[in-house]
Parts: structure tokens; C-alpha cells; sequence
């Protein structure tokens, strides 16, 4: 019974990689267009899953191989670069709050020590 | 019986697996000035160099939110010597902080971070001294035509615990999308008390440290996705 659940609970798990990915004969044959390094592509690299990322890399090291060239995979580096500057730069709301109760107890620890000195 | 929280287990990890990370790793070396004293009736030896002054670490940081993350930082500081009277010992000191941190870039690549959290410490003296145990070597004695006389291994450790806060400012530099160098100034103000220590469930006077208000400095290497 509890081997019977195990394996329940493992298959929902697992049922999403077994049934969602390429087939390996599709992905030895052409690297350059698994879903991973798609995937990459059009939603950037922070779009990736854990399980999706060792995947992305090692495609796209077949990827280069075969093209022989690595600006795409630069392009998408940059690409999530700008993304992540466009997402945070600027502090909003209780973040820059937060920052600036860091900013005077780190003022006040120091000018503290300082003093007691 | 397969209980309940195997299944709540079992579905944090797969929504971690599945999801996007939104997590960082890193590992850092920190440098602060502890004043921890010696004296002829304390029998720990002074300590210097890397021992006293550097703490290495590491961290995980989860994101929350843009531009915000929660995570968990470790250093400590081991020494690792002998007493006056040439036993070996090692001391450790942990600072596990809890913080959480607040981030801006203020150009592409390069990120502002303000961290926040209280800290829990704990510090540990362990002394390894071999002793003669009278039943072991009648024991021993009463197998063999002679008398056998062999040192026993007695290991003891006192430990305490003292809480404290922690704050930082950092400058982060994304050398890749994936991996940052990261160089934080901070200050920790613990709450230490050198009467606290337990030894075998009694308390005990331990070490006079003063520990109480440390500026310190770190660069990390930081792997996150």
C-alpha cells in the first residue's frame, strides 16, 4: 500500500519530463531547436526550471558545435541581463523603506562604535 | 504508515523542480576584528591569522519578490590548536543569519543590495583528552596474563548560544546572468554573554570575547538562477 502510493506520487512527479519533452532522436538531430533552448529564446533564461537548465546548457553546447558560433546563446545572455535591470531598477514601495532602515542601523552601529571608541 | 507530510515533502520539491528557481547559492570569506583575549588562567591559546579574523561561509537566497529575497547565511570562525598544557582542542564560532534583502541595479550588471536580520550564534569548545579508565584496564587486565593499561578517548564540548542582528550593504557585479561577485560591508551586534555556557547540562563561565559590535566585510561568489 505505501509502495503503491510512493510510486502514485512519484509518477505524478515525474509524468510532466516523461511526457513533455522532445524525443532524444529529435533533440540529437537538431540541438539547435530543443524546447529548452525555444524556450530560452522567447521568455529568457530566468524562464527555465531547475530540471530545464542542465538541459539548456548542454544543448546549447551541441548548438555552438554545430553552428559554430556562440552569438545566440550571447544574445540571450544579454537579453536576460536587460531583463533583469528593466524588472529591478528602481526601489519601490517597502523595499527602498527596508533599504533605508538598513542604511541608518548600519549609520548608527558605526557612528556607535566610533563614539564608545 | 505513509504519513501526510511526505506528500507535503514530496510537492515542495517538485514545485521547485518545476517551477522557475529564483534561487541563489554562494560562498564567501569574510573579514572582521573579534576581540577574543587570552590570559595565563584561560588555557585556550591565542588566536590569529585565519582562526580569529576570517570567516568563511556560504548562503541561500530565495526571491520572493522584484527586487527582494529571503535567505540564510552561515559563517564561522574555527580555530583549531592546542591548550596551554598540549591537549588538542577546537573552538567554533557560527553566525547563522536569517535576512532578508532588498536590491536595485543601478546600471545593467551592477546591483545595490541592503540586507536586514536577526542572527542566532552558537559557540563551541571541544577538547579531546586521553584518560586512563581503571575498568577498562581491569578488564583488559583480566584477559591477558599481564596487567594492560590503554587510554580511553574522553571527548567533551561546552556550547552557548546568544542571538544578535546583522546588517549590509552590498555592490553586486554580474559577470554572467548566473554568476556575481558580490562585496558587502556589514555590522553585527550580538547579544553575547560569557556566563551562559553549558558544559554536560550545567552552566558554566566561559571565555570573555568581545564580540558585542563587529564591523565586518565579505566578497562572495554568488550562483543563482
Amino acid at each position: 500500500m505505501v509502495i503503491m502510493r510512493i510510486i502514485t506520487i512519484l509518477f505524478i512527479i515525474l509524468s510532466p519530463v516523461i511526457f513533455a519533452q522532445q524525443k532524444d532522436a529529435e533533440r540529437e538531430e537538431n540541438p539547435c531547436s530543443s524546447v529548452q533552448i525555444k524556450k530560452a529564446r522567447a521568455d529568457g533564461l530566468r524562464s527555465l526550471s531547475i530540471l530545464e537548465i542542465p538541459l539548456y546548457y548542454y544543448d546549447a553546447g551541441r548548438c555552438m558545435d554545430v553552428i559554430q558560433s556562440n552569438k545566440v546563446f550571447e544574445g540571450i545572455e544579454q537579453k536576460q541581463i536587460n531583463a533583469d535591470f528593466t524588472q529591478s531598477n528602481r526601489m519601490q514601495g517597502w523595499t527602498s523603506s527596508f533599504a533605508y532602515c538598513t542604511i541608518i542601523l548600519l549609520a548608527t552601529s558605526y557612528i556607535d562604535l566610533s563614539v564608545s571608541k | 504508515m505513509f504519513q501526510n507530510r511526505y506528500l507535503f515533502i514530496f510537492s515542495f520539491f517538485a514545485g521547485i523542480l518545476f517551477s522557475q528557481p529564483k534561487m541563489s547559492i554562494g560562498m564567501d570569506l569574510g573579514y572582521y576584528k573579534p576581540v577574543i583575549p587570552s590570559s595565563n588562567e584561560n588555557q585556550i591559546p591565542l588566536a590569529s591569522g585565519f582562526s580569529k579574523d576570517f570567516l568563511p561561509g556560504f548562503s541561500l537566497y530565495y526571491q520572493f519578490f522584484p527586487g527582494a529575497r529571503v535567505g540564510f547565511a552561515h559563517s564561522f570562525s574555527y580555530q583549531s590548536d592546542k591548550t596551554k598544557s598540549g591537549t588538542p582542542f577546537s573552538r567554533i564560532l557560527s553566525y547563522r543569519m536569517f535576512q532578508i534583502e532588498t536590491y536595485y541595479f543601478s546600471k545593467e550588471r551592477l546591483e545595490w543590495n541592503f540586507s536586514l536580520g536577526p542572527i542566532w550564534n552558537k559557540g563551541s569548545i571541544n577538547i579531546d583528552v586521553e584518560v586512563d579508565v581503571s575498568e577498562w584496564d581491569n578488564v583488559l587486565s583480566g584477559f591477558s596474563d599481564g596487567d594492560v593499561s590503554i587510554a580511553v578517548a574522553n571527548s567533551g564540548k561546552m556550547t552557548t548560544s546568544w542571538f544578535g542582528f546583522s546588517s549590509f550593504i552590498g555592490l553586486r557585479y554580474y559577470v554572467r546572468s548566473w554568476c556575481a561577485v558580490d562585496i558587502k560591508t556589514g555590522f553585527m551586534n550580538n547579544y553575547y554573554d560569557h556566563e551562559s555556557w553549558k558544559f554536560r547540562g550545567k552552566t558554566v563561565t566561559g571565555p570573555v570575547m568581545n564580540i558585542d559590535a563587529l564591523p565586518i566585510v565579505t566578497v562572495k561568489v554568488i550562483f543563482g538562477w
